[in-house]
């Protein structure tokens, strides 16, 4: 089960769903779904996180939408553009470094 | 679309747009967020509830409306313009409305046109009237 710390997950909803979206179009129930699974249940975005962030997303640029009825229901699909693929990057790294400059910090001996 | 499911559409739309998201944003969110609740809703039914307590439970999984159109509004790219530059907007809307106001009575003329012209009309009518009197007047008053 997920357990909330919104201090810790600032940048994260938007790496994920970058990360997600890279090579496969997605709605948003579909990512809701995804996030828990790829993460090991670990992470649970809300449906408040996901959705605004999906916009906010497009608004920048970074993802693309279309509409597309799938029985009986409008679903509004989300792909990455070029410039989405370029922020994945920038975030990746950006999540590596502060993960391995944590990692690193946490395995260090505590000061005298 | 059934008319209680366009009302709750509607409903969440103007929610958030009353938090100064951009209407066709807000429209959007309220269809995706409505989709998502039947989505929720088939999934529960399928793991064998029934279609109240599914409904119910979906509800709560989604959470309260003012809830999710506060954390919408967090973001400020999903603003409406007026609601990310006040200032500008402090300038802009005051100036509009002076500019539309000549136009004003056109638009109420044309609105209540029915009415105008029955009271252009009975203007008429009074303006024949009052001259086929007063032409009269003047001719009694030559004859006599």
């Amino acid at each position: 089960m997920a357990r909330s710390n919104p201090p810790f997950m600032s940048g994260v909803p938007e790496l994920l769903l970058l990360k997600l979206l890279d090579g496969r179009e997605m709605y948003g129930y579909e990512l809701v779904k995804a996030v828990r699974a790829a993460t090991g249940e670990a992470i649970a975005l809300g449906e408040g996180v996901v959705y605004p962030a999906l916009h906010a997303l497009e608004r920048g640029g970074a993802l693309k939408s279309r509409r597309r009825a799938v029985a009986g229901r409008t679903r509004v699909y989300y792909t990455l553009t070029a410039r989405g693929r370029r922020r994945l990057a920038g975030l990746a790294d950006d999540w590596q470094r502060i993960q391995g400059g944590v990692a690193a910090a946490l395995g260090e001996p505590a000061h005298v | 679309m059934s008319d209680e499911r366009r009302a709750d559409l509607s409903a969440f739309a103007l929610r958030l747009r009353r938090r100064g998201i951009a209407p066709p944003v807000a429209e959007r969110l309220a269809l995706e967020m409505a989709d998502h609740l039947d989505d929720l809703v088939d999934e529960l039914v399928a793991a064998g509830e029934s279609e109240a307590a599914a409904r119910e439970s979906a509800f709560a999984r989604l959470g309260e409306p003012e809830v999710l159109a506060a954390s919408c509004s967090a973001y400020p790219e999903l603003q409406a313009w007026w609601k990310r530059h006040p200032r500008v907007a402090m300038v802009v809307y005051p100036l509009m409305y002076v500019a539309a106001l000549p136009a004003v009575p056109v638009v109420a003329g044309f609105a209540h046109r029915a009415v105008l012209a029955r009271w252009t009309a009975c203007l008429f009518a009074s303006g024949v009237v009052t001259s086929a009197l007063f032409w009269l007047l003047t001719l009694a008053v030559n004859s006599g």
